[in-house]
């Protein structure tokens, strides 16, 4: 009882960044907190508390996502990649180079484009990015291999970056600029001066 | 080294989960521009999650319940209900459960029968299998979803999206047995329970019972991807998404 209280909060946040719904997650955190309270005999004094936790958490907001009929939001054609491909975007490097001016600008967006990912994406998210538990943890507290914890992170933070990237060029935070010459032609022109410059 | 490769080692490299080893050699690989731009990322993601992380505390009258509730080792003590009470508590529950199924039966769009054939309703797994017009082959069934003008790309049950501790086995493909519409049905199961995936065209009236049978809850998950309706019917166990089963064509183009 006493780890529950100590980390309530955290488990909370958790709770309602994955379910995004308030009300619900009110309910599932409820649930959570006594099962584990009901089970304590289960945990093995030694092994990490939140993990197990965390676990419990997992499982009971999959169970009320399947008893609401929600579905999973639609899985993108976004390739693990995606996150790399954002450096073509000349508005991106503004976002870089000043993640805090533009974030602050985008506002509530950072949730928006949560709440539009997937539940596994989002949860994978939050485990990594928030809780800081490690690729393996996440696998065995969302029971799924570690690559595939590797695509949710992958494919959630392009996507999630995507999503504040064309919001921040909307609302004319970042410049949105196209690009002077396509990747392709870039392409050519460097290996036409890399041949000339062998040439020569 | 494929773009995905390369997506997955910056991310590990980011997250700090590769061994010392590893991310020396990652180092090395990488451009002095490529070195600037990853520690902005992590910069950027950073930010990212300072703000998701939120400030939002449990609330305390919540808490305060199941502290309460914690606290109370014992289950609290029930009222015996005795006699005529008894009977009385046993016609209200009984009249409360007729008026909610009437309630919830009349909320469904459409009568139940219509979309029987879309659920799994095979007492066995013999029977099931039985149904099934092309055998358990990716490439069969492959061919059976390409004869009807199916515009999606079946991956293999070992895809990394797929991997699930719980066996999963592909059984083959047939038509579904609805009336009212053609539904392709790509069968399998997992844990030996069956299972299938739903399939029509969208616009299609095989894809208008699709939508009805997500209305009534017989599916358990979705998708609508270039112009094909997919659909999950049964309980898949571990946090796989099969609808990753299916691909669009158009994923197949590099």
């Amino acid at each position: 009882m006493e780890q529950i209280e100590r980390y309530r909060d955290e488990f909370y946040r958790y709770t309602l960044r994955t379910l995004w719904d308030s009300g619900m997650a009110d309910d599932v955190f409820s649930s959570a907190v006594l099962a584990a309270w009901e089970n304590q005999h289960k945990f093995t004094p030694g092994t990490n508390f939140r993990a197990w936790m965390y676990r419990i958490i997992t499982n009971k907001c999959y169970v009320a996502n399947r008893h609401t009929g929600r579905t999973p939001a639609p899985i993108d054609d976004v390739p693990e990649s995606a996150f790399l491909d954002l450096s073509d975007d000349r508005g991106y490097y503004d976002v870089l180079h000043r993640p805090d001016e533009v974030l602050e600008e985008c506002g509530e967006e950072v949730h928006r484009a949560m709440a539009n990912l997937s539940p596994s994406q989002r949860k994978c998210l939050m485990l990594r990015g928030v809780e800081k538990f490690s690729y393996k943890e996440i696998a065995e507290i969302m029971d799924i291999p570690v690559g595939t914890v590797m695509t949710h992170l992958s494919r959630g933070r392009a996507k999630m970056r995507k999503e504040l990237l064309d919001y921040a060029q909307q609302q004319g935070i970042v410049r949105n600029m196209p690009r002077l010459i396509p990747k392709q032609g870039r392409d050519d022109e460097r290996r036409a001066n890399v041949s000339g410059g062998n040439a020569s | 080294m494929t773009m995905d490769e390369r997506g997955k080692r910056w991310m590990a490299y980011m997250d700090g989960q590769m061994s010392a080893s590893e991310s020396l050699e990652f180092e090395r690989s990488l451009s002095s521009e490529d070195k600037k731009r990853l520690a902005e990322e992590v910069r950027l993601e950073s930010e990212i999650c300072d703000r998701l992380a939120g400030q939002e505390c449990c609330p305390k009258a919540l808490w305060n319940s199941l502290a309460l509730k914690m606290n109370n080792q014992e289950p609290p003590a029930r009222e015996r209900i005795t006699g005529w009470q008894r009977w009385v508590v046993a016609a209200a529950s009984i009249a409360t459960i007729i008026t909610t199924s009437v309630v919830l039966y009349q909320d469904m769009e459409t009568p139940p029968q219509n979309l029987s054939g879309l659920e799994i309703s095979e007492a066995t797994l013999t029977e099931f299998a039985s149904q099934i017009e092309v055998p358990g082959t990716r490439e069969a069934t492959q061919r059976f979803l390409d004869d009807h003008n199916l515009q999606l790309r079946m991956v293999g049950l070992d895809s990394p999206e797929l991997k699930t501790q719980h066996p999963i086995k592909l059984l083959g493909a047939c038509m579904g047995k609805c009336p009212d519409g053609a539904v392709i049905e790509v069968r399998l199961t997992c844990c030996d329970e069956p299972i299938k995936l739903l399939i029509a065209k969208e616009g299609t009236s095989g894809a208008r019972l699709i939508e009805k049978a997500i209305k009534c809850g017989t599916v358990q998950a979705s998708r609508v991807s270039d112009g094909v309706v997919t659909a999950l019917v049964g309980d898949i166990h571990g946090n796989v998404d099969l609808l990753n089963l299916l691909q669009p064509r158009a994923g197949n183009i590099v």
